[in-house]
C-alpha cells in the first residue's frame, strides 16, 4: 500500500521517467499528426480552434446576425408559403 | 462490385413489408442482388418471386452459398436500403480491407410533413456500448468469411439485431461506421434495441464475469463485472485546503471529499496521498489526518500550481494496482461507485474509467467529454434524467477524452504513458492523457452507473492558453477535428451534439425529450 519509505529522490527519479515517457509518446502523437496533416492539407498548420466555439459563445447559425431580416419574413409569411419552404428545404 | 446477398428475417413480416424492401434493393447501386427471405409465409415468398422474378433481385429462400458471396447485409424487413447505398458501402469497405464489419446511419418516418425523416447519426465503433444496446443499428454489412466463422448465415439472420451484432463483432477483425445513411427504417423509434439474453451468452462466449441486469424503460442492459480481485487503489487529492458554501453550509472541501470516500463508499481497499499546497492550513491537515489515520499521507506541495505535477508526484510517492484522481471538491453519491469503477478493469484493455460528475443542483457536470474541436464537458448543466440522443447517458462507452475530476487509471498504463503531461498546468491534461492511453491500445469508458458530486461553478470556463492550444492541437488536432465517438453528421450546439437542423424536433432529440 503506501510506500512505508517515502524517499523524495526516489520520487523524483519516478516523475523524471514519467516526463521521458510523456515526451516520447508526445513525439509519435506529433509525428503521427503530422503525417495526418501533410495527408489531408498537404502542409503541417498551427493548430488553433475556430472561434465562437468555447462553453459561453453558442452560436447556431440561425441566431447570426444577418440572418435576422430574413428570419422575420419567413415568420411573416403565409403559411401554405412557409409549409412550402420548408418542405422544399427538407 | 462486389457480390452481395441481402438476408431478411421475414418471420411476421407482411407482404407490404417485404414489397418495400424489395423496391429499395432495385435502386441501391448493386447491379444483382440475391435477396435471402427467411422465415415468411410461403405463399408471401411464392407471391414475392412471382412478382420480382425478372428483375434485378433474386428471391430465394434456400441457404446460400457463400463462396461466391463477397458481402452479406442483415437487413429487417420492412426497412429499404438507401439508394445507391450498396455502392457506398461497396466503395468503402474496397478503400478498407481490413474492415470486415460495417454499420451506418438510419432514417426513420416521422409525422412530420415538413421533414419527414429523423436521422439516427451513429457513433463509431465503441465495444462497450455494444454490450449495453444495439447502437449499431439493425443494419449490419459484413464479409462473408465473418458470417461464416460467426454462426453462418442462417443462423444469423433469425437472431435478434443485437445478438447476431454482438456476435459478428466478436469475431471481426475490425468494426467501422461509415457516417452515411444506409437504410431507411419502418420503424419511427430510432433508439436501439437490447436483448438482455444476447448480452449474457456474450458475456459467456467472452468470459466477461459480469451480472447483467435489463433497463427496461432505456432499453438497456447494465453489464455489472464482478470485482473478483481487490485492486488496491491511490487516491490523489490535490488540494489548497480552500473553503466553500455547498448546500448552504460553509465546508472544507477536501475534508468532506476525503470524508465522504471513507464514510461511504463501500470500496475501502484503498489509501489517500493529499497533496497540499504549501499555504493549506495546519488544521485541515490534522483533520485529515484524524479521518484517514494510516490510511492517509499528506505531502507538501510548494512548487507554483501544476495540477499535472501535483497529481504525477502523488501517484508516485505511493504504490496501488489503480491510482484514483480525485479533486478536492468532489464527493461520493453512489456509495458504490469506486467498485462499479473498479470492476471495469476486469477487461484488461480499459486503461481509464470515469464517472458521471454533477453538480451541486444534481445537474449533469460532466458525462465524458467531447471534441468539436474543443473539448466541453459532455452534457454540462443539463438535466440527469436526459438519455440522451439513442440513450447515450444512460450506457456504459467509451469516450475520447474523460474529466480529471474523477478519473481511474490502471498503474501501470498512467507509467506508461508518462502520467499526465508537465506541459499543461492547467488546462487539457487530462484530454492528452486520456489520448495517449488510446494511443498505447486501451481503451477510456464512460460509466453512468457511479455517481460523485463535482462542487465546480456552473460558470467556471476554461482558460484558453493559445500555447496549449497549439500545443494539444500539434499531438491530437485531427482527433479533436473529429471525435470518434461521435458523428460528423452532427453539429455542435453548446455542450450537446444535435443533427443538422434548425427544428425544435432536432433539439428534443438530441435532449431525449
Amino acid at each position: 500500500m503506501v510506500s512505508p519509505n517515502f524517499d523524495p529522490v526516489v520520487v523524483e527519479q519516478k516523475i523524471a521517467q514519467l516526463a521521458l515517457r510523456d515526451s516520447e509518446f508526445a513525439k509519435r502523437a506529433e509525428t503521427r499528426e503530422q503525417q495526418r496533416q501533410i495527408a489531408k492539407y498537404g502542409s503541417v498548420r498551427e493548430y488553433q480552434f475556430p472561434p465562437n466555439t468555447s462553453q459561453i459563445h453558442v452560436t447556431n447559425w440561425v441566431h447570426k446576425k444577418w440572418l435576422r431580416p430574413f428570419r422575420f419574413m419567413f415568420r411573416n409569411m403565409p403559411r401554405p408559403l412557409r409549409k412550402l419552404v420548408k418542405r422544399l428545404s427538407a | 462490385m462486389s457480390q452481395f446477398v441481402i438476408a431478411t428475417d421475414a418471420q411476421g413480416a407482411t407482404l407490404d413489408d417485404l414489397t418495400a424492401t424489395h423496391k429499395s434493393l432495385v435502386v441501391s447501386g448493386s447491379r444483382k442482388v440475391t435477396w435471402l427471405v427467411v422465415g415468411a409465409v410461403p405463399d408471401a415468398v411464392k407471391k414475392l418471386q412471382r412478382r420480382f422474378s425478372f428483375g434485378r433481385v433474386r428471391v430465394v429462400t434456400e441457404a446460400v452459398e457463400l463462396s461466391q458471396i463477397d458481402l452479406v447485409v442483415f437487413l429487417e424487413a420492412g426497412d429499404g436500403l438507401q439508394r445507391e447505398s450498396l455502392l457506398v458501402a461497396n466503395e468503402f469497405l474496397a478503400a478498407q480491407p481490413q474492415v470486415d464489419l460495417l454499420y451506418g446511419d438510419s432514417g426513420h418516418p416521422t409525422d412530420d410533413k415538413s421533414e419527414p425523416f429523423s436521422f439516427a447519426r451513429r457513433p463509431g465503433w465503441s465495444p462497450e456500448r455494444l454490450r449495453a444496446h444495439c447502437y449499431v443499428g439493425e443494419t449490419l454489412i459484413a464479409r462473408s468469411d465473418l458470417v461464416v466463422n460467426s454462426g453462418g448465415l442462417n443462423d444469423l439472420v433469425l437472431r435478434h439485431p443485437h445478438d447476431r451484432a454482438l456476435r459478428l463483432s466478436e469475431n471481426a477483425k475490425a468494426v467501422s461506421r461509415l457516417a452515411a445513411v444506409l437504410t431507411i427504417a419502418k420503424s419511427s423509434d430510432s433508439r436501439p434495441s437490447a436483448s438482455l439474453h444476447a448480452v449474457v451468452e456474450h458475456c459467456q462466449r467472452q468470459n466477461i464475469d459480469a451480472d447483467c441486469e435489463l433497463d427496461a424503460s432505456v432499453p438497456s442492459v447494465y453489464v455489472r463485472r464482478r470485482l473478483t480481485k481487490q485492486p488496491s487503489v491511490g487516491v490523489i487529492v490535490a488540494t489548497r485546503g480552500t473553503s466553500a458554501e455547498v448546500f448552504g453550509q460553509e465546508r472544507v472541501l477536501v475534508v468532506e471529499a476525503v470524508r465522504s470516500l471513507f464514510e461511504k463508499s463501500t470500496y475501502q481497499n484503498f489509501h489517500v496521498v493529499v497533496v497540499a499546497d504549501t499555504p493549506t492550513p495546519a488544521t485541515v491537515i490534522e483533520t485529515l489526518q484524524n479521518i484517514g489515520g494510516a490510511r492517509l499521507q499528506v505531502l507538501n506541495y510548494d512548487r507554483p500550481f501544476n495540477f499535472a505535477e501535483k497529481n504525477n508526484l502523488g501517484a508516485m510517492s505511493c504504490e496501488s494496482d489503480l491510482i484514483l484522481l480525485l479533486n478536492d471538491d468532489t464527493e461520493i453519491i453512489t456509495a458504490d461507485a469506486l467498485e462499479v469503477m473498479v470492476a471495469l478493469f476486469n477487461d484488461p484493455q480499459v486503461g481509464v474509467v470515469g464517472p458521471m460528475l454533477l453538480f451541486e443542483d444534481s445537474t449533469i457536470q460532466s458525462a465524458g467529454h467531447i471534441f468539436s474541436p474543443d473539448p466541453t464537458d459532455l452534457y454540462r448543466a443539463r438535466n440527469p434524467e436526459t438519455s440522451g440522443p439513442q440513450n447515450l447517458l444512460r450506457v456504459q462507452r467509451e469516450a475520447s477524452s474523460l474529466i480529471a475530476a474523477c478519473m481511474l487509471i490502471r498503474r501501470d498504463v498512467f507509467e506508461e504513458v508518462g502520467g499526465l503531461c508537465l506541459g499543461f498546468p492547467g488546462n487539457w491534461n487530462d484530454i492528452d492523457f486520456c489520448l495517449k492511453v488510446q494511443l498505447a491500445g486501451y481503451r477510456a469508458v464512460f460509466t453512468p452507473h457511479a455517481h460523485l458530486f463535482h462542487f465546480e461553478s456552473k460558470t467556471r470556463i476554461a482558460k484558453r492558453v493559445d500555447a496549449e492550444v497549439g500545443k494539444l492541437g500539434a499531438r491530437w488536432g485531427s482527433v479533436l477535428d473529429d471525435d470518434p465517438y461521435f458523428n460528423p453528421r452532427l453539429q455542435r450546439y453548446t455542450n450537446i451534439w444535435k443533427t443538422d437542423s434548425t427544428s425544435k424536433r432536432s433539439m428534443n432529440e438530441a435532449l431525449a425529450i
